[in-house]
């Protein structure tokens, strides 16, 4: 098992945190961000979906019920969205739980996926449908960015939509947390028993494995994590319609991301929002071809790129070994 | 003439047989005689196109048949009797018999095939309009041997025909293969008692971790000294346990 | 309720509760032969419609003569989209996700074509019959009639044919061992693809006798993909008279909820009733747990 490459993630980081001394202009920032929050959502997503071996096509709702709880706290109880977007993660990351229990008791694939996106459906339609409180469709506004801070060395930093740099550092640190975690846990010996799971769930509990206890785990973290950065984009974005952020097109999106950058690895995820998000920007006349492309993307990287191009890193770099598989997948050989 | 000359098989990267030969000829009882997990399913498999050869040929006399069709292999009058697990559950007794000529090739002889497996496997009236799923292991057996029959083979291969099956209908199949032997088609099958199966063969082979080790006629086979320490001397240790899968 | 109000929506219940059974059986047909969850169902439902609108309002053919033709290109593309997309994907480790996915994909993609193509205005289509005939006393439009009938007659039809045909015997062996259905001479790859066509043509089928009554626009494939879905987890996921089954008590239970609560919240009810069969009769309702 390889360790983690922690001083290449710190010089990742390092390099992402400069990135805005090149691009300073505001929609640049916003790109920026923008594949920031995705490569943090798809990163959990994969977390249930590639590591854990759970299909779930749901997650939408986690961004969006962290979103619109966020908002609302901080609307009408006046919480600070400092406070607010942790009460909503953790909201989020309950309902998360709810939707792991009738998941632990099936392994089918189209159960799994039934299940998530009716769970996502309904979430959709009752914030849709509460417009004495969201407003449905016309969209919730009005909703505060965060308070302005003054931080030792660097002085006052403003949230403002003119003034992006907090919101891109905020994200960034987001990101760097979020990644540095996955990096860690993957080689741990929890990730090892989850990667035991997914493999082959008998085997993993015949070793002893509380399989019920990590997937309940892995829905907690994923929708804690997916719940926090739609808390995030809400105070980022301070307009939220049901369809924008509990769509199925969000998932569709994050799918093709992680599907594109290579699902079942960490860095996959991250590649696949990166490129996605800032290729789809610069086509942006060619806005109406978003889901197209996206749509394209899944349907080509399924076909022909089943491992995405973090298995690219691995066929350019022969001496890297490929993904690890578990002795119970060879053993399962036809 | 069915010949199976230097057949390997693998299953990704484990392989599972070591360049197995073996042959039948029209109208014979050919036996495949191993332990659990030597192989003996996985020949019949690649005989019939189920499972891949990765390396040997198998011919019918003279013409390949590896790279045929599974589903094109009754044009070549060679069918399979697959484990009694993998009859059409929830079609009846009477809809997996039928099915087993539905291949064009199976159609000319329908009505008397339709006939002789009647006379062979009462069951089949008896239960015509049961799902197959919900016939005892026995009776399944039967049927999938009706169903066999059907496709009007002259190579019959029989995988694991006895398996976990009572002494009596051991017996009655023992029967069944010997008619079938009598309408001139050859048969291979494959089984973990080497009494039962080098008495009923002309041929047979013991099959090892994946390799024949020892060929000859089934009189031959009953008195190899091998055969006889090895796998004879525990079933004689065992004797009166009866048939066990 | 009043009792005439009531037999209305029992009426109503059953023309939606045909249709849902007969876009549920597509998807059972499809996820019982070869477990596959087919996401693009609802847009070949799309295109069979869009089908039905360009053929008889562009082109000028004859209604029933575009209906039919849109079913039949409907099938062939279905069949076209198996062989390129699906079936490459069949041996490979992880089909169960990767056919979903593939699946989806497609279904954003229709989607998007038909947008860029067509629009996303509303387009309408003419009955097939007007007029209106009471039952009891209710007076029921001929075209929703016409629904019931179809959906009911397709589906009796297909039955049979599982049941009797040729074709249909090595359809249901094809489902249950696939092997054994090879070794007695089915071509089973050919098979599973006709069946996707057959399972994508119901779709289609029940597309164009419902376009006069909803429109036809390139979104409209979504719900009843989703209905699909919900008919058929209620029926046991891949049972054929399951679906049709659950299709009919589903359309019948929201036409009278609709009633006793405002229909905006009908869905929810069909998704948390789909949440809770799976939780706790995965077999669906009729199924051996």
């Amino acid at each position: 098992m390889r360790a983690p490459n922690w001083p290449l993630f710190l010089v990742a980081m390092l390099a992402i945190a400069l990135l805005p001394l090149v691009f300073r202009n505001g929609y640049a920032l916003h790109i920026m961000i923008l594949a920031l929050i995705y490569a943090i959502f798809a990163q959990a997503w994969n977390l249930v979906t590639g590591f854990g071996g759970m299909k779930t096509f749901g997650h939408q709702a986690f961004f969006g019920m962290g979103a619109y709880a966020s908002a609302l706290l901080s609307m009408q109880a006046g919480l600070s969205p400092w406070i607010t977007i942790w009460i909503a993660a953790l909201a989020t990351s309950l309902a998360g739980v709810l939707i792991a229990l009738p998941v632990l008791r099936i392994r089918s694939v189209p159960h799994i996926a039934i299940v998530t996106l009716a769970f996502a459906e309904i979430v959709r339609i009752i914030v849709s449908n509460l417009r004495g409180i969201t407003r449905g469709e016309l969209g919730l506004i009005g909703i505060p960015g965060f308070d302005a801070l003054t931080l030792p060395v660097i002085g006052l930093v403003r949230f403002t939509p003119a003034q992006k740099l907090g919101y891109f550092y905020l994200a960034w640190l987001l990101f760097a947390v979020v990644t540095a975690g996955f990096l860690a846990a993957r080689n741990s010996a929890h990730g090892m028993r989850v990667l035991a799971m997914r493999d082959g769930q008998d085997a993993a509990e015949s070793l002893g494995v509380n399989i019920a206890a990590y997937k309940i785990a892995l829905f907690f973290i994923s929708a804690f994590i997916v719940g926090l950065i739609g808390a995030f984009y809400a105070h980022y974005i301070i307009v939220l319609t049901p369809s924008s952020v509990l769509g199925v097109d969000i998932m569709v999106l994050v799918i093709a991301m992680t599907l594109v950058g290579g699902i079942g690895t960490v860095a996959g995820p991250i590649v696949g929002a990166v490129l996605l998000v800032v290729s789809v920007e610069l086509m942006r006349d060619l806005g109406q071809y978003r889901m197209l492309v996206y749509g394209g993307l899944i349907v080509l990287s399924v076909l022909y790129f089943p491992n995405g191009l973090a298995s690219l890193a691995d066929r350019v770099r022969p001496w890297r070994r490929a993904p690890e598989r578990s002795l119970e997948q060879q053993d399962n050989q036809p | 003439m069915l010949e199976v000359t230097d057949l390997d098989v693998h299953y990704g990267s484990t392989r599972i047989l070591w360049n197995v030969s073996l042959r039948v000829a029209p109208g014979e009882i050919a036996a495949i005689m191993g332990p659990n997990g030597s192989g003996k399913s996985t020949i019949l498999k690649a005989i019939v196109g189920l499972v891949k050869a990765s390396g040997g040929t198998v011919t019918l006399d003279g013409a390949t048949l590896l790279g045929v069709p599974t589903h094109q292999m009754l044009a070549r009058r060679v069918g399979l009797i697959m484990e009694r697990r993998c009859l059409f559950p929830a079609m009846t007794v009477m809809e997996n018999v039928r099915m087993g000529a539905f291949h064009p090739a199976a159609a000319a002889g329908f009505d008397e095939n339709l006939a002789w497996v009647r006379q062979l496997f009462p069951v089949i009236d008896q239960k015509a309009g049961v799902a197959a799923g919900q016939l005892s292991g026995g009776q399944q057996q039967m049927v999938a041997i009706a169903r066999g029959l059907m496709g009007a083979p002259r190579y019959l291969m029989m995988d694991e025909p006895f398996l976990g099956l009572s002494p009596k209908i051991v017996d009655q199949i023992a029967e069944v293969m010997a008619a079938v032997k009598a309408r001139g088609i050859a048969v291979v099958f494959n089984e973990q008692n080497a009494h039962l199966s080098f008495s009923l063969a002309d041929r047979g082979y013991l099959l090892e971790s994946g390799r024949i080790v020892i060929e000859g006629s089934g009189m031959g086979m009953l008195e190899n000294e091998k055969i006889r320490q090895v796998y004879l001397g525990v079933e004689a240790a065992r004797a009166g346990d009866g048939h066990v899968g | 309720m009043s009792a005439e109000v009531f037999f209305t929506q029992i009426l109503n219940g059953l023309v939606s509760g045909a249709m849902y059974a007969l876009i549920g059986a597509g998807v059972a047909l499809i996820y019982g032969t070869q477990r596959i969850l087919n996401f693009a169902q609802g847009e070949f439902f799309m295109l069979a419609a869009f089908g039905l609108f360009l053929l008889s309002t562009q082109v000028g053919l004859p209604l029933v003569v575009s209906a039919v033709c849109a079913v039949i290109l409907v099938a062939a593309f279905a069949a076209l989209v198996y062989r390129a997309a699906i079936q490459p994907l069949m041996n490979r480790e992880g089909w169960e996700f990767s056919t979903i996915a593939v699946t989806l994909g497609i279904a954003v993609l229709l989607q998007n074509v038909a947008f860029l193509l067509w629009g996303e205005k509303y387009q309408t289509v003419p009955y097939f019959i007007d007029g209106s005939i009471a039952i009891a006393g209710i007076a029921m439009p001929l075209q929703r009639v016409l629904v019931f009938a179809t959906c009911v007659g397709v589906i009796v039809a297909m039955t049979l044919f599982l049941k009797y045909s040729r074709l249909g015997w090595a359809i249901r062996a094809t489902a249950q061992q696939p092997d054994a259905a090879a070794v007695v001479g089915v071509p089973v790859q050919r098979i599973r693809m006709l069946t996707f066509a057959i399972g994508c043509g119901l779709a289609a089928i029940a597309a164009v006798v419902l376009a006069p009554i909803y429109a036809v626009n390139p979104w409209i494939g979504v719900p009843h993909l989703l209905k699909g879905f919900v008919v058929v987890i209620m029926g046991g996921i891949g049972s054929f008279p399951g679906a049709i089954l659950a299709g009919f008590v589903l359309g019948i239970v929201e036409a009278i909820g609709i009633t006793l609560t405002s229909s905006e919240w009908r869905d929810v009810i069909a998704f948390a009733a789909v949440i809770l069969v799976i939780w706790l009769r995965p077999a669906g309702l009729l199924g051996k747990s």
